[in-house]
């Protein structure tokens, strides 16, 4: 992202998958992160543990972050952004995304994970396009 | 050809057929939302990576 600084924008969506049963309490969780203005730590932290998502799990990253506990369990369990992490789903379901990940690039898409290189070049032709 | 247009003639003499294809009129545009604490990277960038991921 720091080669493109102030050109290139990352949006992340929550598409957790019906056969993963602890990705959406995970989405959720991170979603509470963010309210508590840490969610790309949170998001990152995610990625390394998986698949590691336990009520308990949630909380104690959170913690380790310096989120307030109390809150944050609090955001879980009344599930705050439940409906906010089913939009996405449902906006995914509406492009035809069924996988992940899938990426958006000025709109042309793009699945499955792909190397550096190949985000360099969509970049790069997306830049040169008027 | 000559078949092909001769079928079309006989289809137009018998009538009483109905075409039944829609005619494609592109994607439905999808209005994605945007949390502004899940992104990275200036609002007015000329590109934009929307990533639809699952932590697990």
């Amino acid at each position: 992202m720091k080669e493109y600084d102030g050109r290139v924008r990352l949006v992340f969506k929550d598409l957790p998958l019906p056969f993963h049963e602890l990705a959406r309490p995970a989405h959720e969780a991170a979603r509470c992160a963010g309210e508590a203005g840490t969610f790309w730590p949170y998001h990152d932290r995610l990625f390394q543990e998986q698949p590691a998502f336990e009520r308990a799990e949630l909380v104690g990253y959170a913690a380790d972050l310096g989120i307030d506990r109390v809150s944050f369990t609090r955001c879980l369990d009344e599930r705050r952004f439940a409906a906010a992490v089913e939009a996405d789903v449902s906006q995914a379901r509406a492009l035809g995304i069924t996988g992940t990940p899938t990426f958006l690039v000025n709109g042309r898409q793009v699945v499955g994970a792909q190397p550096i290189e190949a985000f360099r070049s969509m970049i790069d032709d997306a830049l040169k396009t008027p | 050809m000559v078949k092909r247009i001769l079928l079309v003639v006989v289809l137009l003499a018998v009538g009483g057929f109905a075409t039944l294809l829609v005619i494609p009129r592109g994607r439905a545009q999808v209005q994605l939302t945007l949390e502004p604490s899940m992104t990275k990277g200036a609002a007015s960038s000329t590109v934009t990576i929307v990533e639809f991921s699952d932590y697990q």
